[in-house]
């Protein structure tokens, strides 16, 4: 229900809102006699359609695009199967106790063993020096001597470490059992002494509980940046390669220049979603291989909610970067082009990151979540942190949507103006304002 | 009829006046070659044609009617820049643009092919744009223009940096094109391959047309040429100061004159007698390299 009413309501909302536009502007500009919209059997002849076509096809053959995809599936897993290495091991600490040690004493190391999650064995050494033997030749880890003395070969791992931990705990436990029979009580009131348990503690003023994000969000939104990088970056070069190319004049003598790049996006779009579809797939087969704790129950929300701001993101960057494509022929012009829109991007990225692993979110976190260049990594982040609710998440999806229909109508203009154009170098001003 | 109307096609870019008014007709069946000095407009005006350049004035019909996105889609073009994509097959390349302009996939593959066999590049479907020589491209280019059968072909310098076999081969399919009904526009430097393959001369300069008409109309009017070789003479300066007549060329011992109207050819000659044996003399019809710069003085 909550996928239901979280994602596919906004996303709902967004085709629809997205065929309302294009229809309005479809009556205003054509007049209805000579045009009229491709049923989905002709969609593959319909120029957009082609266009998109021909940047799927282009990109499956090509071997970068194995390669970033394989690359991408396995890190993903990697990123979920490495830590669990460290779960499924648990310390085993192989015990030495004296002939006649008191069952009572045993007790106390199986009782701390179990709440450090230590699995003990423990068996019985004859002497001080066969044990110590033993745990010079690896075949012993600990022994309890009756001289109130523990050994071990470098204290089980050391300070700061489960074993180490483990250690100083059954170390004083067994001090203060020593004590306690030292000093002749009964066994109730022995009984009584080791069933201790701490005082509640109870705060007037309780402090905020620290939200971390969830851990699912935090390697989407390293996924999302890495990818709308590279399929910004192929919008980019695409566009370049077809003006320095000249093949673009002839393109557009048969195609309008918003079919041009809303095909160009719309195909790339598709292999984003064939990309984000296979990395996650290798998500969930890696989750459940090793029982992850990454992908729980309310994961499928989520999941959505990643997915729906990548596409977002994607298209809205995707329009940007076309439009400074158009406006150069070489890389090193690119580069200094598309640096104030990389800027934003980089920064939702690292600040999202930051704010994931802090106690409570900034005021200007929040509000950059409804600022469509970074709210592709903020409103993730706050829905991985349980920080926002289907109004606020729904009201960010539409001021997305209205911003890249905005920037998209611009990109466009600047594309019809820039993509002949051959020779010295365009600057903003001039295609902002003059005609082609 | 006409099927390609311009009228009074108007653009600046800043104080450059790229078209001033600019208008002609393109007839279906028949060649028109495009001319015109480099800066004339040439250009501008074909991808005004395209809707590739904002107009300040003019419209463009085709049938009559204003030409948008559709109509475009039944025309060719090939641009004076040649683009294709470097790295794509050029079979591939040519079903691409044949399917952008309405074909379906077999139909621009079917004709794809033909047209790739047509002009010489049988066998090399799968191979790279890139692969290929200056002159193959510009055959790829072609076959991209024409794969969906157009019912008006625009072709900027079509013929440029081609050999002389490659010239036969694309001058025969411009001029069957015209013969099969269709509106052949082209632009040229090469004046003596337009008057050879062009039924229709427009010739513009400063974006205005300062000649239009059949080649016969254009070639027939004005002064003869009188075309005189002496004996042993190299050069035209026994007849300079020859009143009413003008030195038009020198070549090879050849010298070809201008008559103005009321001279005397009778005169000329005896003229000739003086320096030498006459071993040539005979009027001929004005070359469109002398229309073209006539027209431009």
């Amino acid at each position: 229900m909550s996928l239901l009413r979280h994602v596919l309501g906004p996303a709902l909302g967004l085709v629809v809102l997205t065929t309302v536009l294009l229809r309005r502007r479809r009556r205003r500009a054509t007049p209805p006699t000579t045009r009229r919209e491709p049923s989905t059997r002709e969609w593959t002849r319909h120029p957009l359609g082609l266009v998109a076509g021909r940047e799927i096809r282009q990109r499956l053959h090509s071997r970068s695009f194995t390669i970033s995809v394989l690359i991408t599936m396995v890190a993903v897993a990697a990123i979920i199967v490495v830590p669990t290495f460290h779960h499924s091991a648990p310390l085993h600490v192989r015990v030495g106790v004296a002939p006649g040690t008191p069952n009572s004493t045993v007790a106390l190391v199986h009782r701390d063993a179990h709440s450090f999650g230590v699995e003990v064995s423990v068996t019985t050494v004859s002497s001080r020096s066969v044990a110590e033997a033993a745990i010079r030749h690896h075949s012993l880890d600990l022994a309890i001597l009756p001289t109130s003395e523990l050994v071990t070969r470098s204290g089980l791992g050391g300070s700061g470490t489960t074993g180490g931990s483990f250690l100083s705990t059954l170390a004083l436990s067994l001090g203060q059992s020593s004590a306690l029979q030292a000093a002749h009580l009964s066994a109730t009131q022995l009984l009584t002494l080791q069933a201790t348990h701490p005082f509640s503690q109870i705060s007037l003023q309780p402090s905020t509980p620290r939200r971390h994000v969830d851990p699912l969000v935090l390697v989407g939104i390293i996924v999302m940046f890495m990818m709308i990088n590279q399929y910004a970056q192929w919008i980019l070069m695409g566009v370049m390669e077809e003006k320095s190319s000249r093949v673009v004049e002839v393109l557009l003598s048969g195609l309008r220049p918003v079919e041009m790049i809303g095909g160009k996006v719309s195909g790339i779009g598709l292999v984003a979603l064939l990309q984000s579809g296979l990395t996650i797939a290798s998500a969930l087969i890696a989750s459940l291989a090793v029982g992850s704790p990454l992908v729980r129950a309310h994961a499928s929300w989520t999941l959505g909610a990643l997915l729906l701001w990548f596409l977002l993101g994607y298209v809205f960057y995707s329009w940007v970067f076309a439009a400074v494509g158009s406006m150069v022929e070489r890389i090193d012009q690119a580069q200094s082009l598309v640096l104030p829109f990389s800027l934003p991007l980089m920064a939702g990225y690292i600040y999202s990151l930051v704010e994931a692993s802090s106690t409570t979110v900034s005021s200007l976190f929040r509000l950059l979540a409804y600022f469509p260049p970074t709210a592709l990594f903020a409103m993730p982040t706050l829905v991985g942190r349980g920080d926002v609710g289907p109004i606020g998440f729904t009201v960010a999806v539409l001021i997305d949507v209205a911003a890249t229909v905005l920037i998209a109508r611009v990109a466009a203009g600047i594309y019809r103006r820039a993509i002949l154009h051959t020779g010295a170098r365009l600057r903003w001003g001039d295609v902002l304002g003059r005609r082609r | 009829m006409p099927v390609l109307e311009i009228s009074g096609l108007r653009r600046r870019f800043g104080d450059l006046v790229a078209l001033d008014g600019l208008s002609f007709t393109v007839e279906a069946g028949v060649v028109t070659g495009f001319l015109g000095p480099n800066g004339a407009g040439k250009t501008t005006t074909m991808r005004a044609i395209f809707g590739l350049v904002d107009l300040d004035g003019g419209e463009i019909r085709v049938d009559g009617q204003i030409v948008d996105g559709e109509r475009r889609r039944r025309f060719g073009y090939m641009p004076e820049e040649r683009g294709l994509y470097p790295t794509m097959k050029i079979l591939d390349q040519v079903e691409y643009f044949g399917r952008l302009h309405g074909l379906s996939r077999r139909e621009a593959r079917t004709k794809g092919a033909q047209w790739l066999t047509r002009l010489g590049l049988e066998g090399r479907e799968d191979a790279k744009v890139d692969e290929l020589s200056h002159g193959n491209q510009q055959r790829v280019q072609l076959a991209s223009a024409l794969v969906h059968e157009p019912d008006v072909l625009i072709l900027d310098e079509p013929l440029s940096g081609l050999d002389p076999t490659g010239i036969d081969d694309i001058g025969a399919i411009i001029v069957e094109r015209a013969r099969e009904g269709r509106a052949v526009v082209f632009s040229s430097h090469q004046l003596d391959l337009v008057e050879n393959l062009c039924d229709v001369v427009t010739i513009i300069d400063h974006g205005r047309v300062v000649a239009h008409g059949s080649v016969d109309e254009l070639v027939s009017a004005g002064s003869p040429r009188l075309s005189v070789r002496v004996e042993g003479v190299r050069d035209a300066s026994w007849i300079e100061s020859f009143p009413g007549v003008t030195v038009s060329e020198v070549n090879g011992g050849a010298v070809r004159l201008v008559l103005d109207e009321g001279v005397s050819t009778d005169d000329v000659l005896t003229a000739a007698r003086t320096v030498g044996r006459v071993t040539e003399f005979s009027l001929h019809r004005r070359r469109l390299s002398e229309v073209f710069r006539e027209a431009l003085s």
